[in-house]
């Protein structure tokens, strides 16, 4: 028997570990999308993800049932990977754009996946978090920014300028035909 | 030093080549000439100017349409800057070396509503630079002797005297050799890679130490001080 | 090549793969959180401290969060990467662009142009504006004029300069012609 999302986390809630376990299961990939916008590199991504379920999981009893699971789910991951983003860069110098190697390399030679690629993952954090709530997660302005904690305003101007810069980079890589 | 001059021309036909374009009207060295004429100076400025500009023209030191917008902006200078102007002017043009950085940035300044005397100390500092430059690296050997490939040599000097003024522009101090160096280094390291051939850059790229650009400044800003 | 109406696919494409790739990472991450949850339970105090750090004041978790999103804006910002040249670039010369939604009019003016401006064109009125120059290799210095106010530091320059109280970038032009 499939167990609803309310069922799931009333359980939870009661202390079913194997109940939120399913919930792990069913947002990690979202949670870790989020992460890694925030901190741009796979492990710590990873680490945030896990650490973001489990702060989740123990602040449950704040977490008004009435609300959408996701967006709540998504402030705490975003609030964990932007904290961890923060002890980073006290830590080390600015990271550059570095990837582990990734498995999936070989089918993505094409020179414009790669090129979109490099352009959306090259794009500051504060345009790559809202668009990747935007393009992947399907969030709407208001739910962006209750993840993000910044005014739906400000979720409009950076979905723009980050999407201008990818093309702007594009552009520059000649990999779009239109460029003036 | 004649051998300099002539390796200057012989390099100013290989910057031709290098950097020049221009977008923009064009112009021709007739029409610049024009512009010298309609100049508030005085006959004996101009006549000096004259020769010049008009051989700067000619052997691709100085491309026309720069010319041309350098002097348009000049005619709404004060009579006593315009005067002054080809004053600074005059030295570039009959010593041999490549215009367009130097008239460019004369333009710059303008372009940013400076005043002519401020415009005109860069000019002189980068004109000191230019000679101080060309000397020091001849002295040290440098520069390509003549019957090699000397197409890039003057672009060497150019190249040195610019990143030593762009420090000094800058505010930087002319005590800092450390920091000049690296900055010379930094940018031959990129023409290297861009513009300019591994045989000319390479044994510059040893050379430049703060010993040696220290001596540089401070031949240029004794020249200055002269 | 594509067009920039395939743009918004690409880039949830671009975000699809990267998190599609993770699959092999994120296999067993709920055994990994239930397991870390099971030994935290029975460990109160070690739970305890991690629930007061959730405790801390409003302000202090806003004050953090701004902190963190403008060091982030600040740092992102001087991280951008620098140029790769593609020989697709290099066939179709040197890129200037500025991204300004607001902007009116925008110019670039630089020692290829004897400091007079050429104008980026926006057609689309994406707040992107471009001009591509054939230029011949060279080290070129720029500026950008948006509204008639000096912009000197364009994010895709080689190094800046600064003379007269203002900078202005340095593009370095190879040999293939794109930077």
């Amino acid at each position: 028997m499939i167990l609803g999302e309310l069922e799931l986390l009333q359980k939870s809630l009661a202390g079913d570990l194997e109940a939120w376990g399913e919930i792990v299961r069913r947002y990690k990939e979202a949670v870790y999308g989020v992460a890694l916008a925030i901190l741009r590199d796979r492990q710590d991504a990873e680490d945030a993800a896990q650490e973001a379920f489990i702060r989740a999981y123990e602040r449950l009893n704040h977490y008004d049932l009435s609300r959408k699971f996701s967006t709540w789910m998504l402030t705490v991951a975003a609030n964990v990977a932007k904290n961890m983003l923060r002890k980073r860069r006290r830590r080390d110098p600015p990271a550059k754009l570095h990837w582990a190697p990734d498995p999936a390399e070989a089918v993505w030679r094409e020179e414009v996946i790669r090129a979109v690629r490099e352009a959306v993952w090259s794009l500051p954090e504060a345009y790559r978090a809202p668009m990747i709530l935007r393009y992947w997660h399907e969030l709407d302005l208001a739910e962006i920014s209750q993840v993000l904690g910044v005014r739906p305003g400000t979720v409009k101007t950076r979905l723009h300028r980050g999407r201008a810069l990818v093309r702007a980079r594009l552009a520059e890589l000649g990999v779009i035909h239109d460029v003036v | 030093m004649r051998g300099l001059g002539a390796l200057a021309l012989i390099a100013a036909l290989g910057l031709c080549a290098l950097g020049q374009v221009q977008y923009g009207p064009s112009a021709t060295p007739a029409q610049v000439l024009e512009l010298l004429e309609a100049l508030a100076a005085s006959p004996a400025m101009k006549w000096q100017t004259r020769g010049g500009l008009a051989a700067a023209m000619e052997d691709g030191r100085l491309t026309p349409q720069v010319a041309y917008a350098l002097f348009l902006k000049l005619q709404g200078l004060s009579p006593g800057d315009q005067e002054a102007a080809l004053q600074v002017l005059i030295e570039p043009l009959q010593g041999g070396y490549p215009l367009d950085r130097l008239f460019n940035e004369a333009l710059k300044g303008l372009r940013l509503s400076r005043p002519w005397p401020e415009v005109e100390g860069v000019i002189r500092l980068r004109v000191r630079l230019l000679k101080a430059t060309g000397q020091v690296l001849e002295r040290y050997g440098l520069l390509p002797q003549p019957g090699m490939r000397t197409d890039n040599g003057e672009r060497l000097v150019l190249e040195v005297a610019w990143a030593v003024g762009d420090h000094l522009v800058a505010g930087g101090s002319p005590a800092d050799t450390g920091g000049m160096s690296s900055l010379v280094k930094t940018r031959l390291a990129r023409l290297r890679e861009r513009v300019l051939p591994a045989w000319l850059v390479d044994p510059l790229l040893q050379a430049i130490s703060p010993a040696l650009l220290s001596e540089l400044v401070g031949l240029a800003l004794d020249q200055e001080r002269r | 090549m594509m067009w920039s109406r395939e743009l918004d696919e690409e880039i949830r494409e671009a975000f699809a793969r990267e998190i599609e790739a993770a699959g092999p990472r994120l296999e067993g991450l709920e055994g990994r959180v239930m397991a870390r949850l099971a030994a935290r339970s029975a460990r109160p105090s070690v739970w305890q401290r991690i629930k007061e750090g959730f405790t801390m004041p409003r302000w202090a978790w806003v004050g953090g969060v701004t902190l963190a999103l403008a060091l982030g804006f600040l740092l992102g910002r001087l991280m951008t990467p620098s140029s790769t040249p593609l020989s697709a670039y290099a066939q179709a010369g040197t890129l200037f662009a500025v991204v300004d939604p607001e902007a009116q009019s925008v110019a670039v003016v630089g020692d290829f142009s004897a400091w007079q401006p050429i104008p980026l064109s926006d057609p689309d009125g994406d707040g992107i504006w471009t001009v591509v120059l054939e230029l011949p290799p060279g080290r070129y210095e720029y500026a950008y004029v948006v509204d008639g106010n000096w912009i000197g530091q364009d994010p895709q320059a080689d190094e800046y300069v600064r003379s007269f109280g203002e900078y202005s970038s340095v593009r370095y032009v190879g040999t293939g012609g794109g930077v």
